[in-house]
């Protein structure tokens, strides 16, 4: 933890519920976008957000610091949407689900520089196709994926989270990461037989 | 030589930053003999999806 996590921990477990706000203002953004991202809905998202926040303010007696808050947090908010997901599931069995559309939130978009219309369309297109396979996507490949490209969380940290060793978190992101491409593959978005010229990202994708 | 599963994970680190030659070089030689595997890198290197 930092300094200055350490402090406002500390002074959040005295009753300081000013310090506690600072933690929760340091801390909501990575939340809010893992809950988006993993059940797709905004105000499910907001709910579980809020949830997360009240049982890291309820537990934060138990909280022992072996790992930093927000990693703890993280894993709190984490563990909320795999329940959520859980249940929605089982409540709608044979429903699809609902996916976000590039209005509703957009996913961030790449610092490229802007290109013709025709490109702009064809990149938007795609953040909505990837947007599709993110939902289509089992919770713990989505989960490890939207770690790992929307939060930018390195494997350490990934590993802290979910509690799983550097190997596991290497071979979940490495297959959550083909599925994704399968699933545009097959949306038909895509060959890859014939390489995009619009790939310009240093990551290849 | 390298699993189908540990070339994957190769395939998918390299997305994050350049692999160290040894790995490169296993890589390519499992690649070289593993159609499924050249596939699976198409299908990461080729097609946009970076979010």
């Amino acid at each position: 933890m930092t300094q200055t996590e350490r402090e406002l921990v500390s002074r959040a477990r005295a009753g300081d519920t000013a310090a506690f706000e600072q933690l929760m203002l340091d801390n909501q953004d990575r939340v809010y976008t893992l809950c988006l991202r993993m059940t797709g809905d905004r105000e499910d998202a907001l709910d579980l957000a809020q949830e997360t926040f009240f049982n890291a303010w309820r537990g934060l007696s138990s909280f022992q610091g072996n790992s930093s808050f927000s990693t703890w947090v993280y894993r709190l908010a984490s563990n909320a949407c795999i329940d959520f997901l859980r249940k929605r599931k089982r409540r709608q069995q044979g429903e699809s689900p609902h996916s976000l559309d590039d209005e509703e939130a957009p996913l961030p978009e790449p610092a490229d520089p802007r290109g013709s219309p025709e490109e702009e369309l064809e990149r938007r297109e795609l953040r909505r196709a990837v947007e599709r396979g993110l939902q289509a996507l089992p919770d713990h490949h989505r989960q490890v994926l939207v770690m790992r490209e929307l939060s930018g969380m390195s494997y350490q940290e990934i590993g802290a989270v979910l509690d799983l060793d550097l190997g596991t978190v290497k071979s979940r992101i490495a297959r959550a990461r083909l599925a994704l491409k399968k699933f545009l593959v097959q949306e038909g978005n895509f060959s890859p037989e014939t390489p995009s010229k619009q790939t310009k990202s240093k990551r290849g994708g | 030589m390298l699993t189908c599963e540990e070339a994957l994970e190769r395939m998918s680190q390299a997305l994050d930053g350049p692999l160290p030659l040894e790995e490169r070089q296993a890589l390519e030689e499992h690649l070289e003999s593993c159609p499924e595997c050249r596939a699976a890198y198409e299908a990461l290197f080729q097609v946009p999806g970076g979010l």
